[in-house]
């Protein structure tokens, strides 16, 4: 299922409409992936302006009445026939590749020459963005990736990355390293991959993020995670646990 | 628009070959299927009060005209290939939320009509909060619930309207009511909310119930058409199968012990109070309360 990352307010506004046109073209589900942070924050939003709809993809399957100008439309999840059911699941597969192919979507930010890639979607990724523009200014090559679309995966900027140098991902997350999987599929060994993240509400400050970038950047791993397995073995570094920003009581 | 096609037809094969001598082939029939059901042997047991019903749905469209505009919800029960026997425009929806896929497409198709044919464990049990926010929303669709105090496709496991000390796979003892509590009477339940406009509870056990029901399932179509708002009939139901009963037992069964907790007759009817639609009935009913009868400007 398509799923759409926004970083700010707008953003999310705006890839509601992204999201049903897809969901239109493909007749898939697609969702809003926002965070707690996102979700809560006020931000000023422009709607975009009305448009015309007549040019919406034709629904000749919708089931709206048969006039009894054509045959009856069913529209049903139920197939008892293991070959109809097969059929069914390579027809969706056929549709699935082809919004893999068509819209991988991301941002990046400083990645001409970028050695080091930060990967964040959501709020993480705002808090990502200072901190590498915080390592440039020390000198560091670092780089951000930011996923709009987490489905599919923007796997295509990966591999351009990679081919342009890029030695290490570093995936800078609100949760338990869910996308490290994703990063590492994508990396296929061209790259190290690590993982710094925070849980629960805890943001990271920028500070804390380049200190994960200049561990990085010095050779060695914030985390384990070549050897990652299990989430367990993913977890931060308990010196990063205790954040300098805490939420009141 | 569609009638009934009535008159000289010929049997098909399949049922010139069951029927054999007994029948000829050219003869003069009546009676024929709907125009609306298709020419598919269904997958109800023999003498199931499902088979029944679809029929009776299938005469009130033909009769009204509608199999054009008509958007049918099938539930997940043993009516879930609905979808094949209907000639209308089907929908099966997961289990118990056929009164929430109806609510979508009537809302965005409000010239069709919109029917729910759910089963008790499908509307009654997994489907209990659609059932009844669909309803207290005053959706205007119909909604056909059979009601074999069962779960019939499952393999005859207790239901929400299992009787009490009722015998089921999943209540071997019977049903006790000290542990899982008592059944529950979708009609009588429904009946009171201000969004509904006509509930009624049937049954098929003779051919007078027959009609009746018939003339039920006919008004709470009719009631759609003329927007008079969200309408259901409980038909009371038998399930010979998982009962291990033969169809004639099973309606005395019926006769004798779902009919004393389940008494048929009409539980709302708008229409009959004299009101156009349920929304004017719900605003006399709370002529007492100053917020309610504020006018709506827009
Ligand atoms: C989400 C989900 N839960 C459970 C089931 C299994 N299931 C299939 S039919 C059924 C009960 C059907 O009983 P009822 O609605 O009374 O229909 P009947 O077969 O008696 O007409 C159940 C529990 C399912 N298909 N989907
Ligand atoms: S199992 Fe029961 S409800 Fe289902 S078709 Fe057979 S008799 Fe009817
Ligand atoms: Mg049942």
């Amino acid at each position: 299922m398509p799923v759409f990352a926004p970083s700010t307010v707008q953003e999310m506004a705006d890839l509601i409409y992204d999201a049903f046109d897809i969901a239109d073209e493909y007749r898939t589900p697609t969702m809003i992936l926002a965070d707690g942070m996102i979700g809560q924050m006020m931000e000023p939003v422009l709607l975009p302006p009305e448009r015309d709809l007549s040019s919406l993809p034709a629904k000749p399957w919708a089931t709206s009445g048969s006039k009894m100008e054509r045959k009856h439309n069913v529209i049903n999840s139920l197939y008892l026939s293991p070959n109809e059911l097969e059929n069914t699941n390579y027809e969706r597969f056929e549709r699935y590749k082809q919004i893999i192919e068509k819209h991988q979507r991301q941002e990046l930010m400083m990645c001409d020459d970028a050695e080091i890639v930060v990967v964040a979607f959501g709020a993480a990724s705002r808090i990502a963005r200072t901190a590498v523009r915080d390592a440039r200014a020390k000198g560091i090559k670092a780089g951000l990736l930011r996923p709009i679309t987490l489905w599919p995966y923007p796997t295509k900027a990966i591999d351009e990355l990679c081919e342009n140098g890029a030695r290490a991902f570093l995936s800078v997350e609100l949760n338990m390293g869910q996308m490290v999987q994703d990063v590492r599929l994508a990396v296929n060994g061209r790259a190290t991959v690590d993982f710094y993240g925070r849980t629960g509400g805890v943001l990271p400050t920028p500070e804390e993020v380049l200190e994960a970038i200049e561990t990085v950047a010095a050779g060695d791993p914030v985390v384990q995670s070549s050897e990652v397995g299990a989430v367990g073995s993913i977890l931060p570094h308990p010196k990063h646990r205790k954040s300098t920003y805490e939420r009141g009581e | 628009m569609a009638k009934p096609n009535a008159g000289t037809i010929t049997l098909p094969e399949y049922q010139q070959e069951r029927i054999g001598s007994q029948i000829a082939a050219d003869e003069t029939i009546k009676s024929a299927r709907p125009h609306v059901l298709t020419d598919v042997v269904t997958n109800y047991c023999p003498g199931c009060t499902h088979g029944i019903v679809n029929r009776l749905v299938a005469e009130c469209i033909d009769e009204l005209g509608i199999e054009g505009k008509t958007v049918g919800i099938a539930p997940v029960g043993c009516s879930v290939m609905m979808y094949n026997f209907f000639n209308c425009d089907m929908i099966e929806a997961a289990h118990g939320r056929a009164p929430a896929v109806a609510t979508g497409v009537k809302r965005v198709h409000p010239e069709n009509v919109v029917f729910a044919y759910q089963g008790d464990g499908d509307l009654a049990s997994i489907g209990t909060a659609e059932t009844v926010h669909a309803a207290t929303r005053g959706e205007k669709i119909t909604v056909i619930f059979i009601n074999n105090a069962i779960y019939g496709m499952t393999g005859g496991q207790m239901a929400p309207t299992s009787l009490p000390n009722q015998v089921t796979q999943t209540s071997p003892y019977g049903r006790d009511v000290s542990k899982v509590g008592y059944p529950v009477r979708i009609a009588e339940l429904l009946s009171t909310l201000d969004g509904v406009a006509y509930v009624e509870r049937v049954t098929c056990d003779s051919r007078k119930h027959i009609m009746d029901a018939k003339k039920a399932i006919k008004k709470a179509f009719q009631n759609q058409i003329d927007g008079v708002g969200y309408s259901l009939v409980e038909v009371v139901a038998t399930c010979p199968t998982n009962w291990g009963m033969t169809p004639q037992d099973a309606f005395q069964w019926l006769r004798e012990n779902m009919l004393p907790y389940y008494p048929l007759g009409v539980y709302k009817d708008v229409v009959a109070d004299g009101f156009a639609t349920a929304a004017e009935a719900a605003l006399e009913r709370a002529k007492d309360c100053p917020i309610a009868q504020q006018k709506k400007e827009d």
